[in-house]
């Protein structure tokens, strides 16, 4: 071959390769930056290989009622949770397939609310967010083609299809979400939610009857369970527990007979609140997810049924240190959702935060939060947190320093609060609380003015 | 010619079957005519009868005037070949004209050009300029090439059969050439064409909805779409027959930089406006048999060219538009310079020449509007809303800012490439150089990925001159 062909070839193949990068780069960066199966796939790549011991699959219910700080920091399970917003049976099989890869899971937990799903396939919305975190494979071909009608493949399968006019509304998040940045490895999947909204169907007696699944949806929980034990990874299905019940029961009660045939444990926790301490309206965000309180108490009692299959304890282990930065994000997170000034208290005294207050006019404090006060050791005006000077200024508004530089500055006048997280040396959260009733505080909705410096 | 299946399977295959068969041409025509045949047949297998139907009277015409050499079977066949448009094309039309029910004819795509690319080979051999061709394979090619088969540019016999029976080399120049012609298409189809469509469709279809200096956005806006949109797929034709050994001539030369109405047309649709010239106007006579032979033949061409473009009254309206403009053009041509030379005006100057441009481009929009609109009525009615004052507001639209920005440079590149070739610039010039070729590759297929008007909920399949 002369070198002018040769010259020419190279010329092609650089092309190509160029063409088919910047194709990616494109796609990465208009990709919806989705956590309910985008995100959660992405970046479960990014996971040290064989360190999830426990791998959570299934739907909404997955990635909610569940919590996997609980997992953590109680117990030193590595947990994450691989889940999609309405996820059917076969995306689930797909997610597993493509976590096997990489991962050897000591067991796989699968929400089961998919059992009750009627469709052929679920809406267009979410055949998007069950595949296009996947990396190109096979697998991921077969999971678009299980997802969706043929029409659809081709746009599932590009991707810039179906988000290309993202650019209209892309943000700097948008741009962390390379395979080189920093940190995806602190992501497992799990959120968190305070507030309970929905009335718990406690008390009734459940239906024992059989109502078939969806043929397809059968098939891949078949496949799920077959996958599990052809790879020898113990399997167990579970329904968590929702405020509304009913209309599901016969789709879990088939899921569970078809378990039996596998030799699957199956629990439904909608028939045992007794067991995971769910018998109450205060855990339910809204008809069938568990707020965070409702989600550590399924973790408990779901720690107690994994401690069967021999999980180590890995806290404390240097592999597994993405797991204590999910932990604390995740707890500074939730903080930053409480609403009410006691759950706020207790979730401080929980993580072992410490509590910096500005006071303001006792009279504006209920008796019940001037009660719980006198537990906690709290700065007031200027102490010292880890060997740096905390002091508070309330003029003109609340304003707080650390080792004199000013990290919150508000307007408000009042009762003004913040939490020092000890373990990362800074403030996770600032609040100031008015009273609502006799009984609670509720947050009012503060601006750090400094942000807008 | 933009479908998914058609760039990544239909095409690639075709094309490394064809050149695996490199010298010997009757396997490349036959490949190249069973192409045809599935792409045309595709959509609709019935549609394919016709066109084999078109295929064999034409050609069997050739070859009974071989053997009798009796011009009346040219001419038979002729006929026989419009009546085949006629009937599947204007048979509701006419029935609704006189009052009669319609009722449902299959309309063949691209009937109208195959029927127009099939009737040279008939005149070319009624006006001895053309051979008889005798292999059924290469004839049924030129009819079915499948690149021109739905939206031309409409080939002549005499120019494209001695193509088909030659040997075709296939050069990486000639693919390059192609690629970035083929991108070119894509982006006046997707990026510009497609997107001002969010504008200008609901101001056709609601422009009770307009203001007027709205409708007079739109209504332009109506004119660059549908050149960006017919000449995009126009270089998708010209660059994939280029990928098979097919030079095409190019069938838009920068319309809109035309200086008069009769300019226009010698830049719009170029391989239409020649067959009515050759096959229409010269036979009828031309501009030999006087000034009102001359207005009459002018306003036949453009009544027929009228309704070619489409069954309808709208039609019919939009090409006597363009004769009266013409006619008019030719009729006051010398008063008109009288006064550019009494009052010194140099019609050269680059003044003049813009002028005479907007004016091109604000009659040939007039008319566009008859094109466009649902019914004459509602042309009326679009016209008459021009005249209305109301609110530039950009909001009322379906257009966001970033609409707007991207039509807007949009329409900027296009000028810009359009002024560039009409002062000489030679696009080789950026072929030839790697980083050049390169960045417009890339910068165009990053536009047409990103900004194109593509994905779900959009069919990137019609072109508006697909329905003629």
């Amino acid at each position: 071959m002369n070198s002018r062909y040769l010259k020419r070839m190279l010329n092609i193949v650089l092309f190509l390769c160029l063409s088919v990068s910047l194709f990616w780069l494109g796609n990465r960066t208009l990709i919806m930056k989705r956590e309910d199966g985008i995100v959660t796939m992405q970046n479960f790549y990014a996971q040290e290989d064989n360190t999830v011991d426990v791998l959570i699959l299934g739907s909404s219910h997955a990635g909610t009622n569940i919590d996997l700080e609980t997992l953590w920091n109680e117990y030193g399970y590595s947990a994450y949770a691989l889940w999609g917003s309405s996820q059917p049976f076969w995306n689930s099989y797909h997610f597993l397939t493509e976590a096997l890869k990489t991962q050897q899971p000591g067991v796989v937990v699968l929400d089961l609310y998919a059992a009750s799903f009627p469709e052929e396939y679920a809406d267009e919305a979410r055949q998007v967010t069950n595949t296009a975190g996947m990396k190109l494979s096979l697998n991921k071909l077969q999971a678009i083609m299980a997802t969706a009608p043929n029409e659809r493949w081709a746009d599932l399968l590009l991707g810039m299809p179906v988000w290309h006019s993202r650019y209209r509304e892309l943000d700097a998040d948008d741009f962390a979400h390379y395979p080189w940045t920093e940190g995806l490895e602190d992501f497992k999947g799990g959120s968190t939610r305070y507030g309970s909204y929905w009335a718990v169907e406690t008390g009734r007696e459940l239906s024992r009857e059989i109502t078939p699944m969806q043929a397809r949806e059968e098939e891949y929980l078949r496949k799920i369970m077959e996958l599990c034990q052809r790879r020898q990874i113990p399997l167990v299905l579970v329904v968590t527990p929702t405020a509304e019940r009913e209309a599901e029961q016969g789709y879990y009660n088939a899921a569970c007979a078809a378990a039996a045939e596998y030799d699957v444990p199956c629990y439904n926790l909608n028939t045992m609140d007794t067991e995971t301490g769910i018998a109450t309206d205060d855990y339910s965000i809204d008809n069938s997810h568990l707020n965070t309180q409702g989600a550590r108490r399924v973790s408990r009692w779901l720690a107690g049924k994994l401690q069967a299959y021999g999980l180590a304890d890995h806290r404390g282990d240097a592999r597994y240190a993405s797991w204590d930065r999910f932990s604390t994000a995740s707890n500074h997170l939730y903080l930053s959702q409480i609403t009410e000034l006691k759950d706020w208290l207790a979730e401080i005294s929980r993580d072992g935060y410490t509590l910096v207050v500005c006071p303001g006019d006792i009279a504006d404090m209920t008796e019940d939060v001037r009660e719980r006060m006198s537990q906690y050791v709290y700065v007031t005006v200027e102490g010292e947190l880890n060997g740096k000077i905390v002091s508070v200024s309330q003029n003109d508004g609340n304003v707080l320093y650390l080792n004199g530089d000013e990290v919150f500055r508000t307007r408000e006048e009042g009762w003004f609060f913040a939490a020092y997280d000890p373990a990362v040396g800074e403030f996770v959260d600032y609040a100031m609380f008015e009273s609502v009733n006799d009984s609670w505080m509720r947050r009012k909705e503060v601006l750090n003015l400094l942000d807008f410096q | 010619m933009m479908s998914l299946t058609f760039l990544t399977a239909f095409l690639p295959a075709v094309f490394l079957l064809y050149w695996a068969f490199r010298k010997q041409i009757p396997v490349q025509n036959g490949i190249l005519l069973a192409a045809g045949f599935l792409f045309y047949g595709y959509a609709d297998w019935r549609t394919l009868l016709i066109l084999c139907a078109c295929i064999l009277l034409t050609y069997g015409a050739g070859r009974l005037y071989e053997r009798r050499e009796n011009r009346l079977i040219l001419k038979a066949a002729l006929v026989l070949n419009f009546l085949i448009l006629i009937y599947f094309k204007y048979t509701n039309f006419i029935l609704t004209t006189i009052g009669l029910a319609p009722f449902e004819i299959l309309l063949p795509a691209g009937v109208s050009f195959y029927v127009f690319q099939s009737s040279t080979y008939l005149f070319a051999l009624l006006q001895g300029s053309g051979t008889v061709e005798n292999n059924p394979v290469n004839y049924a090619l030129f009819v079915s090439f499948f690149p021109v088969i739905m939206s031309g540019p409409i080939q002549r016999s005499n120019e494209f059969l001695p193509r088909i029976r030659h040997e075709k080399h296939f050069s990486y120049e000639q693919f390059q050439d192609a690629f970035l012609l083929f991108l070119w298409g894509v982006f006046l189809k997707l990026v510009v064409a497609d997107r001002l469509a969010l504008f200008t469709d609901p101001v056709f279809d609601q422009y009770e909805n307009f203001t007027g200096l709205m409708t007079i956005a739109g209504i332009m806006l109506y004119s660059v779409q549908i050149y960006a949109d017919f000449s995009g797929y126009s270089c998708l034709a010209m660059a994939v027959a280029q990928l098979f050994g097919y030079p095409l001539k190019e069938n838009f030369r920068r319309p809109y930089l035309a200086v008069t109405i009769a300019d226009f047309w010698r830049r719009w649709h170029i391989s239409l406006t020649s067959w009515f010239r050759d096959y229409v106007y010269i036979p009828l006579g031309g501009n030999r048999k006087g000034t009102f032979r001359k207005y009459l033949n002018i306003l036949i061409v453009f009544l027929i060219s009228g309704l070619w473009h489409g069954a309808a009254k709208r039609f019919i309206l939009w090409g006597a538009i363009h004769a009266f403009y013409q006619i008019i053009g030719q009729a006051t041509f010398a008063g008109r310079k009288k006064i550019t030379d009494a009052l010194h005006i140099s019609r050269e100057s680059t003044v003049w020449v813009i002028v005479q441009r907007l004016c091109v481009f604000v009659l040939t929009t007039v008319a566009w509007v008859f094109f466009r609109a649902y019914s004459v009525s509602a042309a009326a009615g679009i016209l008459c809303r021009t005249l209305r004052g109301g609110a530039f507001d950009l909001t009322m639209s379906s257009m966001d800012v970033w609409d707007w920005y991207l039509s807007l440079a949009g329409i900027v590149i296009m000028l810009a490439v359009s002024l560039l070739q009409e002062h000489g610039f030679d696009p080789d010039r950026l072929r030839r150089r790697t980083w050049t070729r390169w960045a417009l590759y890339f910068g165009l297929m990053a536009a047409i990925v990103i900004f194109g008007m593509y994905g779900p909920g959009y069919s990137a399949g019609s072109f508006i001159y697909e329905g003629f």
